[in-house]
C-alpha cells in the first residue's frame, strides 16, 4: 500500500505533464481549420485592438507590413485567468464570486505544490512561512466549490445543463480542499505536508510521521493531477487553442509556408459526405471544381 | 423544460410556445396587442411544427422506415463532422467546442434571439450545442457509452429530436456574438453552422432559399435571384438610363472590362431590390475615376455565397468560380460591395481554402469600405455634409465588424459626410446585435418562418433602433439607418414593414454608398427620405 502511494505521488506529475503534452499534440495534429477569428483581437496595432479593428481596414493590406503580434495576446488571457473577466462581466447567474474563489484555489494549490517541492529540493531555505498560500487555497476552495454546487443545484436553468459528472468534479474539488483544510486545523504549520513532499523527493515517505488525513489529501491531489488532462478541467489549457489558434488567429497564408502545405494536402482529402450534391469519392478540389451537379439535386 | 431529454419526445405539440406577451417589449415606442397567429390547418396537418410552432421546412412526415434511415444518416453525419478528411475546414473548433464547454451559461444573454423571445430556453446559445453534445457523447465517446446519463450522454436520437434539431439550426443567425462572452472560447454559432452542414452535406436538407434556390440556382442560372446574363445586362442598361434621368450624367457602367484593376462583386439581390444602390456605386466610382468592372459571366454578377451559411462544399464551388472569373478578367483585385457574408467569405475564409501559390489566391480580395473612405478622404469628389442633415445611425454587419474587424472606415465616412448628425447604436462595433436576418433569415420566405423572424429575431434590433432615435422619434423628422450589408438591409426593410417604423416614426434606410452620393454637390440629392426604397 505504501509503495502504491509513493508510486502515485511520483506518477501524478508525470501523468499530468505527459497527459497535457499528448492532448496538445493531438489537438495540434488536427487539420488546419479555415480562418474563424473574431474581433476584437488582442494583437496588431494598439488603436485597432482598442476598437476591434483589423488590418483588413486598409487598402492593399496584403502588401503592407501589418504588425501581427503584440504582448496583449499574452496579457489578455491573464485577465481571464486571474479575474475571470468575462464571467464577471457577462454571467447573469452570480457564478463569478464562487468561480473566482475556486479558480484561485486551484491556482494556489499548484502554488502550494511548488512551494513544497522547492522546500524539499533546497534544504537550506525555509519556506514554511509561505504556509499562508495553502491556507488561502483550502479556504477559497471549500467556499468556491460549495457555492458552485449549491448554485448548480438550486438554479433551475443551471441545473438543466448540469449532469452527474459536473457534480462529481465539484465534489472532488471540495474533498481536496476540505481535507486540506482539516489537515491545517490539525496541524497549523502544515509540517506533515512538508514531510510528505520531502519524502516523495527522497522516494521514501515516512508514513508513520504523517496522519491519514494528510495522506488522503495528497492522494486526492495526485488523482486530481492525473485527471486534469482527461477531464473538463482541461478547459483551462485548451484555451491556448480556442483563443490563440482559432479565435485570435488572423494570420493570412504565405507562399511556401507550412500552412500552405497543409492546405494543399487537405484539399486532396476525400469529401466522403453523401448528400445529393456531393461527390463522395472525389476530393475537395474535385468537388469544388464540379459546379455542374444540378441533375443530382 | 424539466429535462433536456424532453427534446426527443415524439409529439406534434411544440416544445415551447411563443406568446406575444412574453417577447421583449417594444414599449414605450410601440404598444402591441396579443395576436395569436393562426396558421393554415393544412400546414399544421402536413408539416412539423414540433419545435416552437414555426418551420422553414416543408418536409412531410416520413414513414417509420424513412425515419430510421434519417436517424442512421444523422449519426453518420456526426461521425463525418469529427473526421479530419470530411471536415478539415472546421473539425478542430467544433470538437473543442463540443468537449470543453463548462456550462456556465455566461453566453446566454449575448443572443438577440434568446433575449428577443423573452428568454425561451430552446433559443439559449448553449441549448442546441448541448443537445448535439449529448448525442455526440452518447454515440462517439467511451465515457458516454459506459456512463451514459452520468456524463450527460442522455439524449435519445429519435426522428423527433433530429427534426427539432434541424429546425433549431435555423433559429441562430450565426452572428457569433455569444462567442465574445464565453470565457473558454466555445463557439455556439459554429455549432449551429456545423449542424446545418451535417443536414445539408449528409441528408440534403437545407432551406430551399439557400439550397435549391440558393447555391444550386446560383451555380446553374448565374444568380440566386434567378437572373441570367441577358437580364443582368438589361438591368445595367436600365440603371444607366436611370442615373442619366436623375443626375444628368451619362455613365457607362463597365462590364467585362479586361484588365480593369478591380472586379466589383455586388450582392445579386441589389440589382432586383435596390438598383439605386448599384447606381450609387456607379456614380461614386465613376466620379472618383476608379478603374473597375462588373462581370456578366454566369455567377459573376452575383457576389453572394450562400454556402457560408450551411455547406462547405457549396461554399467552395461558388467561391472558386468567383475567383476564376476574376482571374479570367485579369483584374488585380476583387472588391466586395456592401454584402456582409461575402466580405467574410472572400477575405477571411478563402484565405485558407486555396494554397497561397495558386494564382486565384493571389488576386487581392478586399472590402469596398476602405476604398470608399479613400475616395471620400481624397477630396476627389465634392461632398456637402449638410445634404445629410438628418439623424443617421449605422447598423454594424456582424460579418464585417465582429468577424473581420472592419469598424473604422465606415464610421470615418459617415462622420465626414454628415453635419454631426451621426449617432451610434448601443452596443455597436463587435458587440453589436445582429439585425436578426443573418445567415439567410432575411431571405427565408417558406411557410410561417417569416412570422417567427419578424416577431422574435428582428425584435432586439428594432428596439435598438428605436432606442437610438428615442429623442427624435417625431414623425416630422426623417431618420436614417445605414447598413453596409444587403442582408441587413433586407432585415431593415422587413422590420420597417412589420413594425411600421416608417409610417410611425419616418425611419428609412439605405446602404452607405447611397448616403455618400446623396452628399455629392454636383448632382441632385440622391436619397428620397419621404419614401421607402422599393
Ligand atoms: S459556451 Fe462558454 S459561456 Fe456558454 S456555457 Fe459553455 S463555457 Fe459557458
Ligand atoms: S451565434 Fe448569435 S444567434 Fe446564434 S446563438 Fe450565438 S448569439 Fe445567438
Amino acid at each position: 500500500m505504501e509503495a502504491l502511494l509513493l508510486f502515485l505521488a511520483v506518477l501524478s506529475p508525470v501523468a499530468l505533464t505527459a497527459g497535457i503534452a499528448i492532448k496538445f499534440y493531438k489537438i495540434s495534429q488536427m487539420p488546419l481549420n479555415i480562418r474563424w477569428e473574431i474581433y476584437p483581437l488582442p494583437k496588431g496595432e494598439l488603436e485597432k485592438i482598442r476598437y476591434g479593428g483589423s488590418y483588413m481596414e486598409e487598402i492593399d493590406w496584403v502588401k503592407k507590413n501589418n504588425p501581427r503580434r503584440s504582448y496583449f495576446e499574452f496579457v489578455e488571457p491573464f485577465k481571464e485567468l486571474f479575474f475571470l473577466h468575462r464571467v464577471h462581466k457577462f454571467n447573469k447567474y452570480g457564478l463569478w464570486i464562487w468561480s473566482m474563489a475556486l479558480h484561485w484555489a486551484v491556482g494556489l494549490l499548484f502554488g502550494t505544490l511548488i512551494i513544497l517541492l522547492l522546500d524539499g529540493i533546497f534544504t537550506d531555505i525555509d519556506l514554511s512561512g509561505l504556509v499562508i498560500v495553502p491556507i488561502f487555497s483550502y479556504v477559497l476552495g471549500v467556499f468556491g466549490s460549495l457555492g458552485l454546487i449549491a448554485k448548480r443545484f438550486i438554479n433551475k436553468e443551471l441545473k438543466l445543463y448540469t449532469s452527474g459528472i459536473e457534480y462529481f468534479n465539484l465534489i472532488f474539488l471540495l474533498l481536496i480542499f476540505f481535507t486540506g483544510f482539516l489537515s491545517f486545523i490539525q496541524d497549523s504549520s502544515l509540517s506533515e505536508a512538508f514531510i510528505y513532499v520531502d519524502g516523495v523527493l527522497k522516494l521514501s515517505i515516512p508514513f508513520d510521521e504523517i496522519s491519514s488525513l494528510t495522506i488522503i489529501h495528497f492522494l486526492l491531489v495526485e488523482l486530481f493531477l492525473m485527471y486534469i488532462p482527461f477531464s473538463k478541467f482541461f478547459h483551462g489549457p485548451v484555451k491556448f487553442f480556442t483563443f490563440h489558434k482559432i479565435l485570435w488567429s488572423d494570420e493570412f497564408q504565405t507562399k511556401g509556408s507550412k500552412e500552405e502545405k497543409k492546405i494543399m494536402q487537405q484539399l486532396h482529402y476525400k469529401v466522403r459526405w453523401s448528400g445529393p450534391h456531393m461527390l463522395s469519392d472525389q476530393n475537395w478540389l474535385e468537388n469544388a471544381k464540379n459546379t455542374n451537379l444540378h441533375e443530382k439535386s | 423544460m424539466k429535462s433536456l431529454k424532453d427534446f426527443s419526445i415524439e409529439t406534434k405539440e411544440p416544445l415551447v410556445k411563443i406568446e406575444d406577451n412574453e417577447l421583449v417589449s417594444l414599449a414605450p415606442y410601440i404598444t402591441e396587442e396579443n395576436h395569436p397567429n393562426k396558421f393554415s390547418k393544412e400546414w399544421i396537418e402536413k408539416y412539423d411544427f414540433s419545435l416552437d410552432g414555426y418551420t422553414v421546412f416543408p418536409i412531410e412526415n416520413p414513414n417509420e422506415e424513412e425515419k430510421a434511415q434519417i436517424v442512421k444518416k444523422f449519426l453518420t453525419g456526426i461521425q463525418k463532422l469529427i473526421l479530419p478528411e470530411s471536415n478539415w475546414t472546421l473539425m478542430k473548433p467544433l470538437l473543442l467546442s463540443l468537449k470543453y464547454c463548462v456550462k456556465c451559461n455566461t453566453c446566454a444573454d449575448a443572443c438577440h434571439v434568446y433575449i428577443g423571445s423573452g428568454k425561451k430556453e430552446i433559443y439559449r446559445p448553449n441549448f442546441r450545442s448541448e443537445i448535439l453534445r449529448r448525442i455526440y457523447k452518447r454515440h462517439f465517446t467511451t465515457s458516454g457509452k459506459l456512463l451514459k446519463s452520468f456524463v450527460g450522454a442522455d439524449i435519445e436520437v429519435t426522428y423527433a429530436a433530429i427534426r427539432r434539431l434541424l429546425e433549431l439550426a435555423y433559429r441562430c443567425t450565426l452572428c457569433r456574438r455569444c462567442v465574445l462572452q464565453c470565457p473558454v472560447g466555445i463557439d455556439n454559432g459554429l455549432i449551429a453552422r456545423e449542424l446545418r452542414k451535417l443536414f445539408s452535406q449528409e441528408l440534403g436538407m437545407a432551406p430551399v432559399e439557400i439550397f435549391l434556390k440558393g447555391t444550386r440556382l446560383h451555380l446553374k442560372a448565374g444568380s440566386t435571384t434567378g437572373m441570367r446574363t441577358e437580364a443582368f445586362r438589361d438591368i445595367i442598361k436600365f440603371i444607366e438610363d436611370d442615373i442619366q434621368e436623375k443626375t444628368g450624367r451619362k455613365i457607362k457602367i463597365p462590364v467585362d472590362k479586361k484588365g480593369a484593376e478591380i472586379l466589383l462583386y455586388h450582392n445579386g439581390g441589389e440589382y432586383i431590390s435596390w438598383p439605386d444602390h448599384i447606381a450609387a456605386f456607379a456614380i461614386l466610382f465613376d466620379a472618383a475615376g476608379i478603374n473597375y468592372t462588373l462581370s456578366s459571366e454566369t455567377i459573376g454578377y452575383d457576389g453572394v455565397n450562400y454556402g457560408a451559411w450551411y455547406d462547405d462544399v457549396e461554399l467552395a464551388r461558388v467561391g472558386l468560380r468567383h475567383l476564376e472569373i476574376a482571374h479570367e478578367l485579369g483584374v488585380k483585385k476583387v472588391v466586395i460591395g456592401e454584402c456582409g457574408h461575402s466580405h467574410k467569405v472572400y477575405t477571411v475564409i478563402f484565405d485558407r481554402i486555396l494554397p497561397a501559390s495558386s494564382p486565384l489566391w493571389n488576386i487581392q480580395r478586399e472590402s469596398c469600405l476602405p476604398l470608399m473612405w479613400e475616395i471620400v478622404k481624397s477630396g476627389r469628389i465634392k461632398l456637402d455634409p449638410s445634404r445629410n442633415n438628418f439623424p443617421v445611425t449605422m447598423h454594424d454587419s456582424c460579418n464585417i465588424v465582429r468577424l473581420m474587424g472592419i469598424y473604422k472606415p465606415q464610421r470615418d465616412i459617415i462622420k465626414a459626410i454628415t453635419p454631426g448628425t451621426f449617432r451610434e447604436m448601443n452596443p455597436n462595433g463587435s458587440m453589436n446585435y445582429c439585425c436578426g436576418g443573418g445567415s439567410g433569415f432575411a431571405i427565408f420566405r417558406t411557410l410561417n418562418f417569416p412570422v417567427w423572424k419578424n416577431k422574435v429575431s428582428l425584435r432586439v434590433k428594432t428596439k435598438q433602433i428605436l432606442d437610438t432615435f428615442s429623442d427624435v422619434l417625431d414623425k416630422d423628422i426623417p431618420k436614417h439607418v445605414v447598413a453596409t450589408c444587403s442582408n441587413c438591409k433586407g432585415s431593415l426593410r422587413d422590420m420597417i414593414h412589420a413594425y411600421q417604423l416608417f409610417d410611425r416614426f419616418k425611419i428609412n434606410y439605405s446602404g452607405l454608398a447611397d448616403l455618400i452620393v446623396n452628399a455629392m454637390v454636383d448632382i441632385p440629392p440622391f436619397l428620397n427620405l419621404e419614401e421607402l426604397p422599393e
